[in-house]
C-alpha cells in the first residue's frame, strides 16, 4: 500500500507540477466564466437569457449540470492527453526498460497512474465548476439567478461527469498503454463522440428514446430525455437526480468503463514489445539476409537533370502523390472516415424525419442531411492532417534529405496543400455514394447527379478549401506541431462561441458567410450571389495566408525568428511580393465590396438595434394613437406586378375605407412599411389633407384631414409603391420575391391604418432594459374592446376583394378569388382575380412556373400547383382536400368558395397557411413526404392538408377577436378536424401514433415556456397549447362523448357566429356550446381542459393474473393515479380526481398491441388496483394505455403481466359508457363476469 | 573544384557557439571530419548543406557561393544526414525514384537507369522491393547513400554515418565510400578515427567549434613523431604519473595501464613508440597540438 501510494503521491505531484495541467483546470474556469457571463447579461450590447430560457435560472441545476456536462466532453482531449501520457509516456520517452526491471507490481504501478490520472482530468474538468461559480459572483442580473445550490454542482458531477471522465479515462488509457503511442487515442474519442451523435441522432423518432438513451456513453442524451418536459420552474426546483434509465444508462457504461480498464491492465505488457493479440496471424517479417558486397562496382549512368519549372511541375506531383499516400494509407485516417460513413449511415436511414416519418430522399434533403453529419468528420480530418502533412518529413526523421534537394521552397508545401484539399474532396464522394444509394434504397430514382456534384464538389469544397489553408497556414506559421493544433481547434470552437458574445457580423470571422438554401423549385436563388462574393473574400484571405506561409515556411533545420525573417527577406522576390500584394487587394476589395453591399447598400441590424426600434416606435406612437379610432377597409382592389428575376415587386392599389365609429376622425395614422427599398410613388387618402407628417423611419404618414370625415363616410385610399432587394445581406437573403417560387402576402404591400400592436416587444426583460411598462402578450379574453378586431387584422373586417396580378411570361400569378381574365402584355402575363365572398383582410399572391393536377369534389374544382418533380403526394393531397370537404360539410356546413387552390412554395419557410380558397403549402413538408406505410408512419401529408382545409371553416368562417383563446377556435379546431378526418381514413391506431407526438410537443413545449402557460381557453398564440394540446383536449372530449356530439356544437357554434364581427367570437362561446352538450358526470372534462392547466400522473405497478375455475384469466393490476392542476406561475398541487380512464390487458407487443380487454373504469387517486377478466392469457396490462390523458410520463401506462398467486379475484365493473363510446371488437368480447365489484373509485 | 570556407562563425540562439571563425580548404577526394560528440561538427556539415544559415563567414564551391546561393549548392549536393529517417512503408525502388525526380531527375527512362544502379551499387538490388521499415540500420545508411548520390553530385556531405553499425556493416560501408570519393569532394563527418584513417586523404579536427588540426594523416602523424612515450603501469601508479607528465592517454592493456605522454624528451621508465592518428587526435582535443583561438 504504502508503494501504491508513494507512486500515486509521484504521479499527483508530476501532473500538478505540469504547467499544463493548470492550463487547462484555467481554460475550462474561462469557458464556465463565459458562459456564465453571457447568459447572465455581462457582456456589454448582450441582454441577459437565462439558460435558454429567461425563465430558467442560469444557476438552476439544470443549467449548471448541462454546462458543465457539455464542457467534460470537450475535456476528453484534456482526459486523452493525460491519461494516454500516463499509460504511454515511458514508452515515449524510452523509460519502459528501467521502469518495468523495478520490482513494483504492475497492477499497482498501473493503477496508482491511472487514479492520479483521473484525479487529475477530473481537477481540470472542476475548471468549469469553479468558473462558473466565479461568474455567479460577479454582478450578473439577478434577475436570472436565485437557485443556486451546492447540490447543483456536486450532482452532475458525481452521477455525470466523474463516470465519464473515468470511462474516457479508462479507454484512452488503456489504448495509449498497449500500443504504446498517442495517436490511436484519437480515434478512440472519436469512437465515444459518435456514439453520443448517433444517440442523439436516433432521438428524433420517438420509438428510439430509450435506445438512445442507453448508449449515450456519457449520459446527456439521457439526461435530456429525463428532463424533457421539466418546466422552468421545476429546471430551477428540481436537482438532476436519478431516473430508473440514468441508472441504467451510468451503470451500463461504468461497466463499459471497468471492462476496458481490467482489458488494458491485461493488455499492457512489461515488456520490449507490447500485447500483440493479432501476431499471430501475422506474417512474421523475415529476416534480411545481408548479400555480399558486389566484387566489381557498378557503373552510374549519366542523367540529365531539370531544374526549372517543368522540373518543379514533376515535383509537385510526386510530392503530393506521396502525401495523399501518406494520409490516404494512414489507418486512423481510415478509422475517422469509417466513423464518418458510419455516422452517414444512420444519418442516411432517419433522413428527414418528420414525425417519424420520413421524406422522399430529394437531392438537396440527402445532401444536406449527409454533409451536415459528416462535416465535423470534415473538420478532424483537415484539423489532425494539416498538421501530420505540415510535420510529416520531421516527424519521420527525413525533413534535412527532403529539404537538400534542389526543388524550389514553394513545391513541397504546395504538394501538402493540395493533398489535403485532395483528401476532402475524396470525402466528398464517400458523401457522394451513400447519398446516391439512399436514394436507391427508398426507391427514388430521380438522380440529379449535376447537383450532387455541383453541391458536394463545388459548393461544399469552397467551404473547405478556405479551411485547409487556414489550418496549414496556422501550422507553417506557428511552426510548433501542439500549439499550433490548438490554435486550430480553438478556431473551430470559438465559432461555437460566436453567438454568445454578440459578433454577428460575418466579415471578421474567417470561413462565414450569410449561408445557402437549395430549394428544388427556385435552386439556390437569391442566396447564391452573396454566398459566392463571401466565398471569394475567405479564398483571397486563404491565399494571402498561403503566400504568407510560403515565405514563412521552415526549410532547414533552424527556425528561431532572426533565422525565417532572413529567410522571408530573400522569399520575397518580385513575384512573392506580387502575390502577397494582389491577394491582400482582391481579399481587402472583396470586403470592402461585401461591407458595402451589407451596411450601406442594405441595411445592417444586430438584433438588438432591432428591439430598440420597436421601442421607439412604441415610444413615440403607442399613447398617442393605440386604440384612437381609425376608418376600417371595406374593400381592397390591388394591382401587384412581381418581378421575380430581379426580387422585385410593384403593388398599387385602392383601399375602400369608411368611418364606421360614431365621432369624426380627424387625423388618418397610415403606416407604410419601412426599409431601405422600398419606395413609396403615391399615397393618398382620397380625402383633402391639410398637412402630413412623414416619419421615414417606421413609413408613419400622419394625414390631417382638411374636413374631419364624418361617421359613415367612405373614402378611396389609393396607393403606389416599389419593393426591390438589391445586393446581398450579412446574413439570408430574399426569400419572398424569387426567381421560381415567389410568395409575398398582403402584409408586406398593403398599407396598416392605425398604430400596430403587433410589433410590440413582448419579452418582460426586452421590454425592461428599454424601459417600456410590463405587458400581457395578448389582451383579456373577458376585454370587450378586443372582441372589436379580429385576431388577423386591425383595420379590416370582412372585405371585398379584387386583384390584377402580374408575372413574368413563362410563370403563373395567383392570389385569392376566381380569375376572372388573363392577358399577355409587353412580355407579361396578366391575372385578374375576383373574390365573390367576403373574406379576411388577408391575402396572398404567388408566382412560379407550374405544373397543375386537378381533381374535383362534386365537380368543384380541386387544382395541385406544384413544382413539376414533385408530383408524388398531390393525389394524396387531392384525396385529403375530397375527403375533408366530405367531412366538414357534412358536419359543420357549407364550404364558402367555388374552388381549392393548393399552390407549392419553396422551402424558405416549413408550413402551410391557408388563404380564402388558396393554400400555399411549402415544398419541404407535404411535397416530398414519403408515407409508405400508414401502419408504421404518420401521413401528415394528409393531415397537413385537412387541417388547412379545414381552416376555410375555422378561421375564414370564424375568427376570434384580437385576444386570448383566438387560436383555439381556428388551430385547435383546425387540428381537431383534420384528426378526424384522419382518422376515417386511416384508423385509431394512427390517430394514436399522431397524438403520441401531440403529447410529447404539448409537454415540451410547455418545457420551454418563455412566459407563461395557460390554460387552453386563454391561448395566447402558443403554438403547444393550440396545436399539440388542442388536438389532445378535442379528441378526449370526442372520446367521451362521441364525434357526433361534439361535431354538433361545432356546427351550432358556426351557425351562431359565421362570418360575425365585430363584435367576433371568443373561445367562451366554442366553451358554451360544448359545455351545452356535455353530461353532468363529464363536466369535469371542460373544466380541466379548457378552462385549467391539467396534468395526469400515472402509472401502472404491476400486472398480475390467475386462472379462474372457468379458464379464463383474471388479471389484478396495481395502480397509481394523480391529477395535478398547474397554476400560471408554473407551480403544482395534486387535485381530487375520480375519472374516467382506460384500462388494457394486451397480446402482441408493445408497438402492435393487441387488446383483449379495453374499457374506460373510474379511477381515482385512492384506486390502488383494477381487476378484469380475460379470455387469453394476457402479456402486458396497464392504464391509459393509448395515452389519451395528457400524462406527465406515459413510458410507465403499460407493465408486463406476470403470473400471479391465489384465488382469482372477482372483476371490476368498467364505468358506464357515456354518449356512444365506441369499442373495438375485441374489448366487447371482453366480458366482466359475475357481480358488480366492490367500488374502487374514490369520489 | 574546392571547397573554401572562411571565417564560418555560427552562434544559436540559446547563446552556444558552435562554429567560430572556421577555416577550411576541401579538395577533391574524402575529406574527415573528427571531432567530439558537440565539436560543431554537424553543424558545419548542415551549414554546408544549406540547411542552417552562419552568422559571418564565407563559403563558396568552385564558384558557388554557398551561403546565399543554396539552390545551386542543392543541385550539386548529397547529403546523408547523420540521423536517416525514412517513409517507413515504401519500398527502396519506389523512394529512390522519388527522390530521383526530386533531384531533377525527370526523364523516366533514365530514372529508372540510375535508380537501378544506385540499388545495385550499395548493394541493395535483392532488396529493392522490400518496405525500408524492415531495413537494417546498415541497409538504411546505403539507401541514405544512394539517395545521396543521385544526380552525380560534386559536393557529398556525410555526418556520422557509421555511428551504431556493427564492424561489418562498418566495413561494407567504408568500401561503399571509398569508391566514390574518386571523382567530388566527400566529407565524411565522424568522431570515429578509425573511419578517417582508413578512408581519407585529408582530414580536420574539429574542437568546440574550431578546427584545431588540418592537413593529411601523414602530415598530422608526423607532428607527434618523436614526441610520444609510452609505459606499461599498475593502476595505482596512475594517478601519480598524470601528476608528473603530459598525458595524452591512459588504456587499460592486459591488466596494466598503458599511459601515453607527449614530451620532448623519454621521461624515466617511459619508450618511444610510434604515433597513430589517435594519438594526434587526442593531442589535439586537449590542446597539445594544433592551433586554437
Amino acid at each position: 500500500m504504502s508503494t501504491w501510494l508513494s507512486i500515486f503521491g509521484f504521479e499527483l505531484r508530476y501532473y500538478l507540477s505540469r504547467v499544463s495541467t493548470h492550463v487547462y483546470f484555467g481554460i475550462f474556469f474561462l469557458i464556465g466564466l463565459i458562459q456564465i457571463a453571457g447568459m447572465g447579461g455581462l457582456f456589454p450590447g448582450v441582454p441577459a437569457t437565462g439558460f435558454g430560457n429567461p425563465n430558467t435560472h442560469i444557476d438552476s441545476p439544470i443549467a449548471l449540470g448541462m454546462l458543465s456536462i457539455v464542457l467534460s466532453l470537450f475535456a476528453t482531449m484534456v482526459v486523452a492527453a493525460v491519461a494516454g501520457h500516463s499509460a504511454q509516456r515511458d514508452f515515449g520517452e524510452h523509460m519502459h526498460p528501467l521502469v518495468f526491471t523495478t520490482p513494483i507490481p504492475k497492477t499497482s504501478l498501473l493503477s496508482a497512474r491511472f487514479v492520479a490520472a483521473w484525479l487529475v482530468s477530473m481537477y481540470a474538468c472542476f475548471g468549469a465548476a469553479a468558473g462558473m461559480s466565479f461568474g455567479l459572483l460577479l454582478p450578473v442580473d439577478a434577475d436570472f439567478t436565485g437557485s443556486f445550490t451546492l447540490t447543483s454542482i456536486i450532482v452532475p458531477y458525481a452521477l455525470y461527469i466523474g463516470p465519464n471522465v473515468f470511462l474516457v479515462a479508462a479507454l484512452f488509457f488503456s489504448i495509449a498503454g498497449i500500443t504504446r503511442k498517442m495517436f490511436p487515442n484519437y480515434i478512440g474519442g472519436i469512437g465515444l463522440l459518435i456514439g453520443y451523435l448517433v444517440a442523439s441522432e436516433l432521438t428524433s423518432d420517438l420509438d428510439n428514446k430509450t435506445l438512445a438513451s442507453l448508449i449515450d456513453p456519457f449520459g446527456l442524451e439521457t439526461l435530456s430525455q429525463m428532463t424533457r418536459y421539466w418546466t422552468p420552474v421545476e429546471q430551477n426546483a428540481l436537482q438532476l437526480f436519478p431516473d430508473a434509465l440514468v441508472l441504467a444508462n451510468r451503470g451500463i457504461w461504468l461497466a463499459v468503463a471497468a471492462a476496458t480498464l481490467a482489458l488494458g491492465f491485461y493488455g499492457i505488457r512489461f515488456a520490449e514489445t507490447g500485447w500483440q493479440p493479432l501476431s499471430r496471424f501475422r506474417k512474421a517479417p523475415s529476416e534480411t539476409a545481408e548479400p555480399a558486397l558486389a566484387a566489381d562496382a557498378v557503373v552510374v549512368p549519366p542523367a540529365s537533370r531539370q531544374f526549372g519549372s517543368s522540373a518543379a511541375l514533376a515535383q509537385y506531383r510526386v510530392l503530393t502523390a506521396r502525401a495523399l499516400r501518406e494520409v490516404l494509407g494512414n489507418r486512423y485516417f481510415a478509422a475517422i472516415v469509417g466513423g464518418g460513413v458510419l455516422l452517414l449511415l444512420v444519418n442516411a436511414w432517419n433522413i428527414g424525419s418528420v414525425y417519424g416519418t420520413t421524406t422522399w430522399p430529394v437531392t438537396y434533403v440527402v445532401i444536406n442531411g449527409l454533409t451536415g453529419a459528416f462535416g465535423l468528420f470534415t473538420i478532424i480530418v483537415i484539423t489532425f492532417y494539416a498538421g501530420d502533412l505540415v510535420w510529416r518529413e520531421r516527424d519521420l526523421k527525413v525533413a534535412e534529405v527532403v529539404d537538400a534537394m534542389p526543388m524550389p521552397t514553394w513545391v513541397s508545401l504546395a504538394a501538402k496543400v493540395t493533398a489535403l484539399i485532395a483528401v476532402v474532396f475524396a470525402m466528398q464522394t464517400i458523401i457522394l455514394v451513400v447519398g446516391v444509394l439512399t436514394q436507391l434504397s427508398s426507391g427514388y430514382t430521380h438522380f440529379e447527379i449535376g447537383l450532387h456534384l455541383t453541391e458536394l464538389y463545388g459548393l461544399e469544397m469552397l467551404e473547405w478549401i478556405p479551411l485547409a489553408l487556414l489550418a496549414i497556414a496556422i501550422h507553417t506559421v506557428v511552426n510548433h506541431k501542439y500549439v499550433a493544433h490548438f490554435f486550430v481547434i480553438l478556431f473551430f470552437v470559438g465559432r461555437g462561441f460566436r453567438g454568445l458574445m454578440g459578433f454577428e457580423h460575418n466579415l471578421p470571422w474567417f470561413g462565414s458567410s450569410p449561408g445557402l438554401v437549395y430549394s428544388d423549385m427556385n435552386g439556390w436563388g437569391s442566396f447564391l450571389y452573396g454566398h459566392l462574393v463571401f466565398k471569394a473574400y475567405w479564398m483571397a484571405w486563404a491565399l494571402v495566408l498561403l503566400t504568407l506561409s510560403f515565405l514563412l515556411v521552415v526549410r532547414g533545420s533552424e527556425a528561431s525568428p532572426a533565422v525565417r525573417l532572413r529567410e522571408l527577406k530573400r522569399r520575397l522576390t518580385p513575384t512573392g511580393i506580387g502575390a502577397l500584394a494582389g491577394f491582400t487587394a482582391a481579399a481587402v476589395g472583396l470586403g470592402a465590396f461585401i461591407f458595402y453591399n451589407t451596411n450601406i447598400v442594405n441595411e445592417y441590424q444586430l438584433a438588438e438595434a432591432g428591439k430598440d426600434d420597436a421601442a421607439t416606435y412604441e415610444k413615440r406612437y403607442k399613447a398617442d394613437w393605440d386604440g384612437a379610432n381609425q376608418p376600417r377597409i371595406l374593400a381592397v382592389d390591388l394591382a401587384v406586378d412581381l418581378f421575380p428575376s430581379t426580387g422585385s415587386v410593384a403593388a398599387s392599389g385602392e383601399l375602400t375605407l369608411v368611418n364606421q365609429h360614431d365621432s369624426p376622425i380627424d387625423t388618418l395614422f397610415i403606416e407604410r412599411l419601412a426599409g431601405k427599398h422600398i419606395e413609396v410613388v403615391n399615397l393618398d387618402p382620397g380625402m383633402p389633407v391639410a398637412n402630413v407628417t412623414v416619419d421615414e423611419d417606421f413609413g408613419v404618414h400622419l394625414f390631417e384631414l382638411a374636413e374631419p370625415m364624418a361617421p359613415g363616410q367612405q373614402a378611396t385610399l389609393r396607393f403606389e409603391a416599389r419593393r426591390s432587394t438589391p445586393g446581398f445581406r450579412n446574413s439570408g437573403a430574399e426569400t419572398t420575391i424569387v426567381g421560381n417560387g415567389s410568395f409575398i402576402n398582403s402584409g408586406m404591400i398593403v398599407p396598416v391604418l392605425g398604430y400596430s400592436r403587433g410589433g410590440e416587444l413582448s419579452d418582460k426583460y426586452d421590454r425592461l432594459a428599454r424601459e417600456l411598462p410590463e405587458r400581457e402578450r395578448m389582451a383579456d379574453l373577458d376585454d370587450p374592446e378586443a372582441t372589436q378586431n379580429n385576431y388577423i387584422s386591425s383595420d379590416a373586417d370582412w372585405i371585398d376583394f379584387r386583384a390584377v396580378v402580374s408575372t413574368e411570361s413563362d410563370q403563373t400569378a395567383i392570389a385569392p378569388g376566381y380569375l376572372l381574365k388573363e392577358w399577355e402584355d409587353g412580355g407579361r402575363r396578366y391575372f385578374e382575380y375576383e373574390m365573390d365572398a367576403k373574406i379576411l383582410h388577408f391575402t396572398s399572391f404567388l408566382s412560379a412556373r407550374y405544373a397543375v393536377t386537378k381533381g374535383d369534389w362534386n365537380g368543384l374544382p380541386i387544382e395541385i400547383y406544384h413544382h413539376p418533380e414533385h408530383d408524388r403526394n398531390v393525389d394524396r393531397m387531392i384525396e385529403s382536400v375530397q375527403h375533408s370537404l366530405d367531412y366538414y360539410t357534412k358536419h359543420y356546413g357549407p364550404y364558402q368558395h367555388r374552388q381549392v387552390r393548393i399552390l407549392e412554395f419553396p422551402r424558405y419557410a416549413s408550413f402551410a397557411q391557408s388563404f380564402p380558397n388558396t393554400i400555399p403549402y411549402s415544398e419541404s413538408i407535404g411535397f416530398i413526404a414519403k408515407v409508405d406505410d400508414p401502419d408504421e408512419d404518420v401521413d401528415y401529408v394528409y393531415n397537413v392538408t385537412a387541417h388547412e382545409i379545414a381552416h376555410q371553416w375555422w378561421a375564414h368562417q370564424i375568427v376570434g377577436g384580437s385576444q386570448q383563446g383566438a387560436t383555439v377556435l381556428s388551430e385547435s379546431l383546425s387540428e381537431y378536424s383534420a384528426l378526424m378526418v384522419m382518422q376515417e381514413r386511416h384508423g385509431e391506431a394512427h390517430i394514436r401514433r399522431y397524438l403520441e407526438y401531440s403529447l410529447d410537443g404539448y409537454l415540451r413545449g410547455r418545457a420551454g415556456e418563455r412566459e407563461k402557460e395557460l390554460p387552453l381557453l386563454r391561448v395566447e398564440n402558443q403554438g403547444y397549447i393550440h396545436y399539440q394540446k388542442g388536438a389532445l383536449a378535442l379528441y378526449l372530449l370526442q372520446d367521451e362523448l362521441g364525434e357526433e356530439v361534439v361535431n354538433g356544437a361545432l356546427s351550432r357554434l358556426l351557425d351562431r357566429t359565421r362570418f360575425s364581427g365585430p363584435p367576433y367570437p371568443t373561445s367562451r362561446d366554442l366553451v358554451a356550446e360544448l359545455t351545452a352538450v356535455t353530461p353532468p358526470e363529464l363536466s369535469y372534462l371542460i373544466d380541466d381542459l379548457f378552462e385549467h392547466i391539467t396534468l395526469y400522473d400515472n402509472r401502472a405497478e404491476s400486472a398480475t393474473w390467475v386462472k379462474t375455475e372457468d379458464g379464463r384469466y383474471a388479471v389484478t393490476l396495481e395502480l397509481q393515479a394523480k391529477k395535478l392542476r398547474v397554476d400560471e406561475d408554473g407551480s403544482e398541487s395534486p387535485i381530487a380526481m375520480a375519472d374516467r380512464v382506460e384500462v388494457g390487458v394486451f397480446i402482441g407487443d408493445r408497438d402492435h398491441p393487441e387488446p383483449l380487454y379495453l374499457a374506460k373504469h373510474i379511477i381515482g387517486d385512492s384506486t390502488k388496483s383494477v381487476t378484469v377478466l380475460v379470455d387469453e392469457e394476457p402479456l402486458f396490462a396497464g392504464i391509459d394505455p393509448w395515452h389519451k390523458l395528457i400524462d406527465r410520463d406515459s413510458d410507465d401506462n403499460l407493465v408486463n403481466a406476470s403470473e400471479g398467486e391465489g384465488a382469482a379475484p372477482s372483476a371490476d365493473a368498467p364505468a358506464p359508457a357515456i354518449a356512444a363510446v365506441v369499442l373495438d371488437e375485441p374489448e366487447e368480447d371482453a366480458q366482466v363476469e359475475g357481480e358488480p365489484a366492490e367500488d374502487t373509485a374514490a369520489p | 573544384m574546392e571547397l573554401r570556407i572562411a571565417g564560418l562563425s555560427k552562434t544559436y540562439p540559446n547563446g552556444v557557439e558552435a562554429l567560430k571563425a572556421v577555416d577550411l580548404t576541401i579538395p577533391q577526394g574524402m575529406f574527415g571530419l573528427l571531432g567530439p560528440n558537440g565539436a560543431g561538427k554537424s553543424s558545419l556539415m548542415r551549414t554546408l548543406a544549406t540547411l542552417q544559415e552562419a552568422d559571418t563567414g564565407t563559403a563558396t564551391l568552385g564558384d558557388i557561393d554557398m551561403l546565399t546561393d543554396k539552390s545551386a549548392v542543392r543541385r550539386t549536393l548529397g547529403y546523408l544526414p547523420q540521423e536517416v529517417g525514412l517513409y517507413p512503408k515504401i519500398s527502396a525502388i519506389n523512394l529512390l525514384d522519388h527522390f530521383a525526380v526530386l533531384k531533377g531527375i525527370t526523364d523516366r527512362g533514365e530514372r529508372k537507369a540510375v535508380t537501378e544502379a544506385l540499388l545495385k551499387r550499395t548493394n541493395l538490388w535483392e532488396h529493392r522491393k522490400k518496405k525500408l521499415g524492415t531495413y537494417s540500420g546498415g541497409m538504411r545508411r546505403r539507401f541514405g547513400i544512394a539517395v545521396a548520390l543521385l544526380g552525380d553530385p560534386k559536393l557529398i556531405i556525410v555526418d556520422e554515418p557509421t555511428a551504431g553499425l556493427d564492424p561489418a556493416e562498418r566495413e561494407r560501408f567504408h568500401n561503399l565510400l571509398a569508391e566514390i570519393g574518386e571523382s567530388s569532394i566527400v566529407i565524411l563527418s565522424t568522431h570515429i578515427v578509425d573511419d578517417v584513417s582508413n578512408l581519407c586523404e585529408r582530414l580536420a579536427v574539429l574542437d568546440k567549434g574550431q578546427i584545431v588540426l588540418s592537413g593529411s594523416p601523414e602530415e598530422l602523424v608526423a607532428k607527434l613523431r618523436g614526441r610520444l612515450w609510452i609505459h606499461y603501469a599498475k593502476r595505482a601508479e596512475v594517478d601519480a604519473l598524470k601528476q608528473a607528465h603530459t598525458v595524452l592517454s591512459t588504456r587499460l592493456s592486459a591488466g596494466r595501464t598503458a599511459v601515453r605522454v607527449v614530451a620532448a624528451e623519454a621521461p624515466e621508465g617511459f619508450e618511444a613508440i610510434e604515433p597513430t592518428l589517435e594519438d594526434v587526435y587526442f593531442a589535439a582535443t586537449t590542446g597539445l597540438i594544433g592551433s586554437r583561438a
